[in-house]
């Protein structure tokens, strides 16, 4: 009696499934959805990070007096040494927006308004590379933005509820960034493998100067990142002369599988977006220049 | 025979906890070893239950997989569902079955799960490429003899039927 039944039930649900993973994969209407069903399930997220945080509650109550003043004379140096770090930069950032007044490009654009999220011990499913992050829609946080950490680029957010939000790593197949080499300034895209700390170079041709141990930090063409943040160090060049691109693998700078705490970015979007059509508009005058030279040579 | 109020809230609660041991952190080493605890425990209510615990449920489950694992909507909703059609439809032998060969069929019915799940990512193109992913079907089978004996045990006592 509840054969046929059962069968129609299941047939209707996986009808269903399909017609809302189709929905879901090339439309964002379920965007509501999705964001409403997260915030349903965050409690449960919350209570599974709680014990994270009273190892760390009780690791900072514990510390004796001794070990806090250790750690404070410590911090004392630390902060010594990055004003002074910082105060060189600040001058080298003036001596830089000079120059770059001087060749008639616009200055390279910071950042505006920087908020830190804590990565939530929670896991995801192991074949995505996504962790969660405790701030969500609510303080502001919105699909597309950059997510950096002490050491470099992490990601960028892919889903926002209104408590938390999901970072796609680097890492990601899915996820890809425009960088720089800082050596050559050549330019490039970096996406991610299906390896835990490795991403790959794409389509760099055999010929073009690259070294191992080279620094690649992002170039902001895609005006999705920030210019000129630590993204990967080149690991390893294969160069085999019957394929027209190198196989590159590189590093990310970024602890993506340990980090804690991360930084979220609100670019200044228009200015972002001005300078970016500027340096293109150079970069085509300056192709254009040298092609001419080349053809007038020949 | 109805359920009482106990037993669905031990349900519930039972399937509270799966999700749980879904979400809990483990070390990198062992990631891939995390068996499929919901299906698992929606096996068990499956078996158990005489239709109490049906696709329905199992579909509404694998949402709450999808939105916790951050995986495309209705991909785990699919897969479960289908797991838990299976396992309704071969109820009456599985339940004469002793337990080791329980495990068995529910190595097959999880491999089953991965197999959905991998062309699922195959054709939404985010393949998965690691051997690795098969690991959750060995230790699902591995852990049902304790899991079936553990729920069982708990079923009885607090005489869900």
């Amino acid at each position: 009696m509840r054969g046929p039944k059962l069968g129609f039930r299941t047939s209707l649900l996986v009808l269903l499934s399909i017609g809302v993973m189709m929905f879901d994969h090339r439309t964002l209407y379920l965007v509501k959805a999705r964001s409403f069903l997260s915030d349903f399930v965050s409690p449960l997220q919350q209570v599974i990070n709680w014990p994270v945080d009273i190892i760390n509650w009780v690791d900072g109550s514990v510390t004796t007096h001794k070990q806090l003043l250790v750690e404070n004379a410590s911090l004392r140096v630390q902060q010594v040494l990055l004003n002074a770090r910082l105060e060189k930069l600040m001058s080298l950032q003036k001596e830089n927006d000079q120059l770059r007044s001087l060749l008639a490009s616009s200055p390279k654009i910071n950042t505006h308004k920087v908020m830190i999220a804590q990565v939530l011990a929670v896991a995801t499913a192991p074949y995505i590379k996504q962790v969660v992050l405790n701030q969500g829609s609510g303080a502001g946080v919105f699909v597309g933005q950059a997510v950096i950490d002490a050491t470099g680029v992490v990601g960028q957010v892919v889903k926002v509820s209104h408590f938390t939000s999901r970072v796609m790593l680097l890492t990601d197949l899915q996820s890809s960034i425009p960088i720089e080499d800082v050596r050559t300034n050549m330019r490039g895209v970096l996406s991610g493998t299906t390896s835990y700390d490795e991403l790959q170079l794409l389509h760099i041709p055999n010929t073009a100067d690259i070294k191992v141990g080279d620094q690649l930090v992002s170039s902001g063409l895609g005006l999705r990142y920030p210019i000129g943040y630590p993204v990967g160090i080149i690991r390893k060049v294969t160069r085999d002369p019957s394929e027209p691109f190198m196989d590159i693998v590189v590093t990310p700078t970024a602890q993506l599988s340990k980090t804690r705490l991360v930084l979220l970015l609100w670019p200044q979007q228009q200015k972002v977006i001005a300078s970016a059509r500027q340096q293109l508009t150079t970069i085509k005058a300056l192709q254009a220049k040298a092609q001419h030279s080349v053809t007038g040579d020949a | 025979m109805r359920t009482s109020r106990i037993g669905k809230w031990f349900v519930a609660l039972s399937l509270l906890v799966a999700l749980f041991l879904t979400i809990i952190p483990l070390p990198s080493w062992a990631i891939w070893f995390r068996p499929l605890w919901v299906l698992m425990v929606l096996i068990y209510w499956a078996l158990a239950l005489e239709d109490k615990v049906s696709v329905g449920i199992a579909w509404l489950m694998g949402i709450l997989v999808d939105t916790l694992q951050g995986t495309i909507f209705a991909e785990h909703a699919l897969v479960m569902c289908c797991c838990i059609f299976i396992v309704i439809k071969l109820r009456r032998k599985l339940r004469l079955f002793p337990v080791w060969q329980q495990a068995s069929v529910v190595l097959m019915i999880s491999f089953f799960y991965q197999l959905l799940i991998y062309i699922i990512q195959a054709m939404i193109g985010q393949p998965i490429k690691t051997i690795w992913f098969w690991l959750p079907v060995l230790t699902s089978s591995l852990l049902w003899p304790w899991v079936f004996i553990l729920m069982r045990d708990f079923r009885r006592h607090f005489r869900i039927t």
